[in-house]
């Protein structure tokens, strides 16, 4: 099997994602000093995302917090007031 | 006595214009005309400003000076030219975040949060600020609106992004300055620029009306020449805001009255020094000068915030991945209309896989839980602000010990893994030789606790 440089692995993801981000049409897309930053940040990533955590609901941000809601005031139909509810 | 400023004074202090304007030595006019002179003045040399409000900063000064012959209350601020950065609304005027792109929007329909407080406070904006193309950098340079200049020294950056908001303070144009924090882009240019700057907490400022950058990592805060300008901005800029949704619910916690009284009411505070990752990469002579000045307040201690270099990698990635998500249909349609660098580290960050991103914040709480730890032990921990001083513009490496490294992510060494987790840090310069440039140290309290970071930083600050 041949053995591939991360930047070479880039080269294809980014083709690839170029052209599912519809950035394809840029020839900016196609400079590589993307393909750079791809990498740098993979070296990033090296850094953490092996670093062992438990599987635990703990996202940290951002994060979702379900609001109550404030009713706006009911005013009973006519109907609904007499109690002639089928 | 009166004490007319001119358009070659040195500006006065926020705390002093205040007092003068609300007392009648002066007036709120007087004292918006000579920060607009200093603009016309300077702002060629220090490309500060893109936008001067001057017809709008008059008609609010005159109110002032109204509302005190009427008697009236007119805050703590009175009179007090303030600018802001770029990125936040002011009414009839285009967000430009830095952005060439951006001007092709409408205009503001009205002022970002934090505007509207300082002036419901009595200060009045005299204009908007240069800074890194839509906050992404850490430089102050910028291809479209051209480099913000370092007051002390107009052929070195600023540091970035609130490069614009730093030149107007550093060089005297206004006495303080609204910039935002991701990561470090207050702490930085208020490093290199030597002025003092605060980035609260997370979630501590409302962000409502400001154009967004990374919002899980996003700050407001400011930059002044004096520590006391600087807490008082802070405490009339705090507050709930429905308007965004980080925004803490916490009442004001004023932190003006701790500066009044650090001698006397100083709570014992245990105080140590940042070790291992934050003493690595940093020029020896700034080193010595953050391990001087603790020594003058008589800390030696250390701690460890454990595995720092990861923290700074994972705001790395969520930096560029969510940066990347915000602009992604602007790349696609304008490419061409950014600044290069910016343009190709958002596409790069539009192709980062959800893997990285979902684990750097999984990471984060890991770390935050980590340092709140540590903040069991110690109040507030010092750090160096920026590991170098102030590089040339254009400049785009460094050599230290034998190797040449990137200036842009180097810069940001020591602010980003703190700005990860939201501490409160208030940047304080450091003390140094005549001739030497500036540098600034960072003093970092847990979250919510920017009282303390204000007296430690007021110890510093005192001879």
């Amino acid at each position: 099997m041949t053995v591939r440089s991360k930047a070479e692995l880039f080269e294809a993801h980014r083709a690839a994602m170029a052209e599912i981000l519809m950035l394809d049409h840029l020839p900016t897309a196609w400079n590589g000093s993307v393909t750079g930053y791809l990498v740098m940040a993979s070296a990033a990533a090296d850094l953490f995302v092996r670093f062992p955590l438990d599987d635990t609901y703990d996202e940290a941000a951002p994060v979702f917090t379900p609001q109550p809601v404030t009713p706006s005031p009911f005013t009973p139909s006519p109907v609904a007031a007499s109690g002639d509810v089928a | 006595m009166s004490r007319p400023e001119t358009e070659h004074d040195t500006p006065l202090t926020a705390t002093c214009i205040a007092a003068d304007v609300a007392q009648g030595r002066t007036t709120a006019v007087a004292s918006v005309e000579a920060a607009l002179a200093r603009v016309a003045d300077r702002n060629g040399e220090l490309g500060a400003f893109t936008d001067v409000v001057a017809a709008r900063a008059l008609t609010r000064a005159r109110r002032i000076d109204a509302a005190i012959a009427a008697g009236q209350p007119v805050g703590p601020l009175a009179g007090v030219p303030f600018a802001a950065k770029n990125l936040y609304d002011v009414a009839g005027l285009v967000t430009r975040a830095g952005s060439r792109i951006n001007l092709s929007n409408a205009p503001a329909g009205r002022n970002a949060t934090v505007i509207e407080r300082l002036e419901s406070a009595g200060a009045v904006l005299i204009g908007t600020c240069t800074m890194d193309e839509y906050a992404y950098g850490f430089t102050g340079e910028n291809a479209n609106e051209g480099p913000s200049r370092n007051p002390g020294d107009i052929t070195r950056m600023t540091g970035g992004s609130s490069g614009g908001s730093a030149a107007a303070v550093a060089g005297g144009l206004v006495p303080l300055a609204i910039g935002s924090d991701t990561n470090g882009s207050i702490r930085v240019p208020a490093s290199l620029t030597g002025i003092y700057g605060l980035k609260p907490t997370y979630g501590r400022l409302s962000r409502a009306g400001a154009f967004p950058f990374v919002a899980s990592l996003d700050h407001v805060g400011v930059l002044a020449k004096s520590l006391a300008d600087l807490a008082i901005s802070y405490d009339v800029m705090q507050g709930p805001d429905a308007s965004d949704p980080v925004c803490s619910t916490r009442p004001v916690e004023p932190v003006s009255h701790v500066l009044a009284n650090v001698d006397s009411h100083v709570p014992a505070l245990r105080i140590a020094l940042a070790g291992g990752y934050f003493r690595t990469g940093a020029l020896p002579e700034l080193l010595s000068a953050l391990d001087q000045a603790a020594a003058a307040i008589g800390v030696s201690a250390r701690v460890e915030l454990p595995e720092a270099h990861r923290a700074r990698a994972a705001a790395f990635v969520l930096t560029a991945a969510e940066g990347g998500a915000l602009h992604l249909d602007r790349l696609r349609s304008r490419a061409e209309e950014f600044d290069p660098d910016t343009r190709d580290r958002l596409i790069a960050g539009a192709m980062i896989p959800a893997e990285w991103v979902i684990k750097a914040q999984r990471f984060r709480r890991w770390f935050a839980n980590e340092v709140a730890t540590v903040f069991r032990h110690v109040d507030v921990i010092l750090a160096l602000a920026t590991p170098i001083t102030a590089p040339k513009l254009g400049q785009k490496t460094f050599s230290f010990e034998g190797q040449e490294l990137p200036v842009r992510p180097h810069l940001g060494l020591y602010t980003q893994p703190l700005s990860f987790i939201g501490l409160p840090v208030v940047t304080v310069p450091l003390a140094r030789a005549a001739g030497s440039l500036p540098a600034g140290l960072q003093v970092i309290a847990a979250p919510w606790n920017e009282a303390a970071a204000f007296r430690v930083a007021a110890l510093l600050q005192a001879p």
